[in-house]
């Protein structure tokens, strides 16, 4: 697999704020990749040091194979980038600013600016700060794509964008996608990963607690056990994660030897059982508790 | 060539605002001058008794009813003053407003060098104030057609060319501090040209302050020293630029590697 981003051990220090430790992480050409995390664990650390805006302290990173130090034009100029909160240059209309973005590329974008702008909403003719914060999302999703990159960088990307907006924002990335684009999307909702993205890490407090395929993380997680018409779990049950009790059913995470736990359900009441993949959220939620422990 | 179009563009209308405004109080000093002469014994007396402040700005040592030190006297007081802070405000934001304001966010994802963007940035800046001197002089010079008086040419190019290199030594400045900060505040540039502004008054009058002469490019501008030295005083003008040129390249080199803060 050709590996479009690479990082190894890449790490930033900030001399109040925590940054980024031994970040190693892979990304390969065709992924659909989630970097998830809460905010100030790292996400857009990581993205900045891979635009080089900022400088690692230590570590390294590639995109498409080159060192982000020594090439970064030749990166840049296939990479589209969408901030989770754009500013623009004042007095300029959006038209302006895609034209901006284009000639610093030095592309003609202006046929794929029109047709981005139209399938988001955006009106090409209006004044930048007459936008609301959605519409101002709409233009920077829009100088991202217009140049076709081959790698988008998503920081939070669908955040102030209405459900319909988000759907032809996601229409237009997958579209990308068949076309051969790889996608590195940070965000914290976590749906939005299970939904779109075939690999993922998890980044807490700066390190990478988890990096696998959606799939293969479901697999590391705790599974979902439920038990229904039972009076509640015995104290101290082994393995047990966050026992949650309504009515008379009882569930919880759980995660080690399947045997052990049958023997251990032995002791306990119920009426019937279901162990299930935990959605997203659970498996986000037990990489954090787990306190930074590689999964 | 796209920076430097996007700087031109968004600033050409506040460069004109700043040009036609000191050139109003040049055209108006210039106007008022048939007056002024007309009175000259009555104002000789004045100058005489002014004292210190007619020492704080080279007064004595020269005859100000003359047309070309009136000119000096009066340019170098509104456009003098006004064209430091002009170049002061637009090049101590120039390279820190991209931080500011976050718009380094959207410029550097975009395959340029820093180095390019400065290069850009710094060549806009120049050209503003090379159109701000530009309608001055043209000011002064249809104002004194106005009042049928002419300038000496070589002391008027030399006026001009002082003033302008003036400008360009506070924008270097400037310009290599703006490298260096994080904010848009245009506070330091206009303390820079105060400072200097003063300082010049300062040696004026106090004759064992001569030693700081060359930490001000005001000393240069002085109708009185550039009429005395018959040109530009190109020693001051030389060591000042060497100062503000090292500031600008340390600012340069210490862009090229900073983190932006964004």
């Amino acid at each position: 697999m050709e590996a479009v981003i690479k990082t190894h051990q890449l790490t930033k220090r900030y001399r109040k704020a925590r940054g980024i430790q031994e970040v190693s992480i892979t990304v390969n050409k065709g992924d659909v990749y989630g970097f998830i995390g809460s905010n100030g664990a790292g996400k857009s650390t990581t993205i900045r040091v891979l635009l080089g805006l900022i400088q690692a302290n230590a570590g390294w990173a590639e995109v498409f194979g080159y060192d982000i130090k020594r090439r970064k034009r030749e990166i840049l100029s296939d990479i589209g980038y969408i901030p989770s909160e754009a500013s623009y240059y004042p007095g300029m209309r959006v038209s302006d600013a895609l034209r901006m973005s284009a000639q610093l590329r030095r592309r003609d974008c202006a046929l794929e600016a029109r047709r981005v702008s139209d399938a988001l909403q955006l009106d090409m003719n209006r004044k930048i700060e007459e936008l609301s914060f959605g519409n101002k999302k709409k233009l920077a999703i829009a100088l991202a794509l217009q140049h076709k990159p081959q790698l988008l960088i998503l920081d939070e990307a669908t955040s102030g964008l209405d459900p319909l907006i988000q759907k032809a924002f996601w229409d237009l990335l997958m579209e990308r996608h068949q076309q051969g684009a790889t996608i590195f999307l940070s965000s914290h909702i976590l749906s939005e990963i299970q939904q779109h993205c075939t690999r993922a890490a998890i980044i807490r407090e700066g390190v990478i607690v988890a990096e696998d395929s959606v799939e293969a993380l479901a697999r590391s997680a705790a599974k979902r056990v439920t038990l229904r018409g039972t009076s509640g779990l015995p104290e101290g049950f082994p393995g047990a994660i966050n026992p949650t009790r309504m009515d008379n059913s009882v569930s919880f995470l759980f995660q080690g030897d399947y045997k052990q736990l049958l023997h251990d359900l032995q002791q306990v009441e119920f009426k019937d059982i279901s162990i299930t993949e935990p959605d997203m959220e659970e498996i986000f939620l037990h990489f954090y508790e787990k306190g930074g422990e590689k999964a | 060539m796209t920076i430097l179009r996007n700087e031109i563009r968004y600033h050409w209308k506040g460069t004109l605002i700043w040009a036609f405004s000191l050139s109003f109080f040049v055209v108006l000093a210039m106007l008022l001058y048939p007056k002024v002469a007309d009175y000259s014994g009555l104002f000789n007396n004045m100058v005489e008794r002014l004292g210190i402040f007619g020492q704080m700005f080279n007064l004595q040592s020269m005859d100000i009813f003359e047309f070309m030190n009136y000119y000096g006297l009066e340019n170098g007081n509104f456009f003098g003053l006004g064209g430091g802070m002009f170049a002061a405000i637009t090049a101590i934001n120039i390279v820190a407003r991209e931080e500011g304001r976050h718009t380094a966010e959207f410029l550097y994802p975009h395959p340029v060098h820093r180095i390019s963007v400065l290069a850009q940035k710094f060549v806009a800046m120049v050209l503003q104030i090379a159109l701000l001197n530009l309608i001055c002089v043209i000011a002064s010079r249809i104002s004194a057609g106005f009042i049928g008086q002419s300038f000496p040419q070589k002391e008027f190019t030399d006026f001009h060319l002082s003033l302008f290199l003036m400008n360009l030594q506070v924008a270097v400045l400037c310009f290599g501090i703006s490298c260096m900060k994080k904010r848009d505040s245009v506070v330091p540039g206009l303390g820079i040209v105060l400072a200097f502004y003063f300082l010049n008054l300062f040696i004026n009058i106090n004759r064992e302050a001569q030693t700081f002469k060359h930490f001000t490019p005001y000393y240069y501008t002085d109708i009185g020293r550039i009429t005395a030295n018959l040109g530009p005083v190109w020693p001051s003008i030389g060591l000042g630029f060497a100062v503000s040129a090292a500031i600008m390249i340390i600012g340069v080199v210490y862009y090229t590697r900073k983190d932006l803060a964004i």
